[in-house]
């Protein structure tokens, strides 16, 4: 994960951004990728789940989110994570890749 | 709907700009329609943000790309706010009518597979919650699925829109379902032949008799008769034989791709996130502390740097790592934004229920061992489910680091006076001193993950349930 962070970091570093616009933007982006996984996990787990999971014990809860996640879509959620940063970095660079104007307000 | 004209944005003139605070400032209590609290948002601040987003974005993207991009985030939001205002509906109606007062916001959660199965799963289940009986249960059901798919019939098919055919279709399955899942159990038969009854009636003389009957569902009337009489002739399959269209799934939870590799989860910065955001209670309204303006973090000798000098990328990362986690904590303190922050500050690995003992030898504070994996270090051999297989295939800088992580944990218990624990790998065996499992070992683990690893080939398991059945799940 932290490496499609730090691939969008020295991209925008190139694009002259300020660190500050860099951070929020990545901040951001680790947003979206959440937003994504919270949609499909929320999707994947039925209300016995989330029932069940509540009453876990942190790691017990995410022992058994990872158990449901993987069991239901085959995808370890982890990775999964780390997929949907690496794609929100992707698309990010893609956006920004078209801009000259380093300044984002 | 043609997308390009269309224009929530609305901002309130008399609010000023507060992008962080939107997403933030407004929890309270978790929603009562599942355990997943979410975003509790008001639909200025959905507009506010959107709005933010609008100005910064659109000066630095090209018109495709900030379309894009603009159109994904109202669209989550918006997603997010219909789910928070269903949990606040007390009666099935009051949901039905609060989902029609938002019927742009519906229109546009209608546009997305994930959205839309979100949406009818949880219009259902607080239906099925509200209503008192079965059918009634049933027909309140069907009446908002309805809505969502009238909604989704606005839309474009080539921008996540249906066609009314689909949604026929669609609706009919979900009617089959419902009929079978009454009828399939015992102590509502009773219900079931009095609502056929009273819809015979009505069928023979076009008006009801019954005031209660004055609202039923013909179609769930008729469909309820045909399923009493396979029933009755011993016809009735399993309600898990009721054909069902995945499409709606398929294209969200594709088969997942052949060799997933492993990113090296070590390099997270585990704990600087809580060391600068503590929790944060979810109950207390309270807007999170404030975290330092990110070029304070910076050493002295950066400050007197030059102008142009930058911050390092991992500050960078740290700051937005953290930023992230702190946002995910308070707008989401549910168990799976829980786990994302926990994924995210390195904290949670599922394959290793001891990895944790990390946190106990771990000052809050320490971000000394960024590089350090909280999962390393086992004191005993741990089993690997088959469901977690796919997290086996580690990079070899997780093995280096699990191995530095084990070397320092050896180092401490020494320090302590403690006995040398054994050091196992991810799967729990054993790995001597220069890092190296014995070979049958690992031809056997190697075999082991192989025939785990095909297992995931199988297609996805169903969940159970009536949605599993519907979608697949």
């Amino acid at each position: 994960m932290n490496e499609a962070v730090h691939k969008v970091i020295s991209f925008l570093q190139e694009k002259e951004y300020s660190d500050e616009d860099i951070a929020r933007l990545c901040e951001d982006m680790i947003m979206e990728a959440y937003d994504e996984f919270y949609m499909k996990a929320k999707s994947v787990m039925s209300q016995d789940d989330m029932r069940t999971i509540s009453s876990l014990p942190e790691l017990a809860a995410n022992e058994e989110i990872s158990r449901i996640y993987t069991k239901v879509t085959g995808v370890d959620p982890q990775i999964e994570i780390s997929k949907l940063v690496q794609k929100h970095a992707d698309e990010l660079i893609e956006d920004f890749s078209h801009s000259s104007d380093p300044s984002l307000s | 709907m043609d997308d390009s004209n269309y224009n929530p944005v609305a901002p309130d003139p008399t609010l000023s700009p507060l992008p962080e605070a939107t997403l933030s400032d407004e929890v309270t209590s978790p929603a009562p329609i599942s355990s997943f609290p979410s975003d509790k948002q008001s639909l200025s601040n959905i507009h506010e943000t959107l709005s933010t987003f609008e100005q910064e974005m659109k000066a630095v993207l090209t018109p495709e790309n900030f379309e894009r991009r603009f159109r994904e985030k109202r669209r989550t939001m918006y997603s997010k706010y219909i789910e928070q205002e269903l949990g606040s509906c007390l009666t099935a109606d009051v949901l039905r009518q609060t989902m029609r007062d938002h019927a742009d916001l519906l229109t546009e959660a209608s546009k997305n597979d994930v959205f839309r199965a979100i949406l009818l799963e949880d219009v259902m289940n607080k239906a099925g919650e509200l209503e008192s009986t079965p059918i009634r249960s049933a027909e309140k059901k069907l009446a908002l699925v309805r809505d969502i798919y009238d909604a989704a019939e606005k839309v474009d098919p080539e921008q996540g829109g249906v066609t009314p055919e689909w949604a026929v279709r669609k609706r009919r399955e979900i009617r089959g379902a419902l009929a079978r899942e009454i009828v399939a159990s015992d102590e509502n038969i009773k219900e079931v032949e009095s609502y056929i009854a009273a819809f015979e009636q009505y069928e023979v003389n076009r008006i009801s008799s019954d005031d209660q009957w004055r609202d039923g569902d013909v179609e769930l009337a008729r469909h309820l008769r045909q399923v009493m009489r396979e029933k009755e002739r011993g016809d009735l399959p399993q309600v898990e034989a009721e054909p069902v269209d995945q499409s709606l799934r398929q294209s969200v939870f594709a088969p997942p791709p052949a060799p997933i590799v492993s990113e090296p989860s070590a390099s997270i910065e585990p704990v600087v996130a809580q060391s600068i955001n503590p929790p944060v209670n979810p109950s207390l309204d309270v807007a999170p502390a404030p975290v330092a303006p990110m070029q304070s973090e910076a050493s002295h000798d950066e400050v007197q740097a030059k102008p142009i000098e930058r911050r390092k990328p991992e500050d960078i990362v740290k700051s937005s790592m953290s930023g992230a986690t702190r946002r995910v904590q308070n707008i989401n303190p549910g168990p799976v934004g829980t786990f994302f922050a926990g994924v995210l500050a390195g904290r949670v690995d599922a394959k290793s229920p001891s990895a944790h003992a990390y946190e106990a030898v771990s000052s809050p504070d320490d971000t000394s061992n960024f590089n350090i994996p909280a999962t390393s270090v086992s004191a005993e051999p741990v089993s690997v489910p088959d469901s977690r297989v796919v997290k086996e295939e580690s990079s070899e800088d997780t093995i280096e680091q699990t191995l530095r992580a084990a070397i320092d944990q050896i180092r401490r218990d020494q320090e302590e006076g403690a006995p040398t624990p054994d050091i196992t790998n991810h799967s729990g065996q054993p790995i001597d001193a220069v890092g190296s499992s014995s070979s049958p070992e690992v031809d056997s683990l190697q075999q082991s993950l192989n025939e785990q690893g095909a297992d995931l080939e199988r297609p996805v398991e169903k969940k159970k349930g009536f949605f599993g059945k519907l979608f697949g799940r």
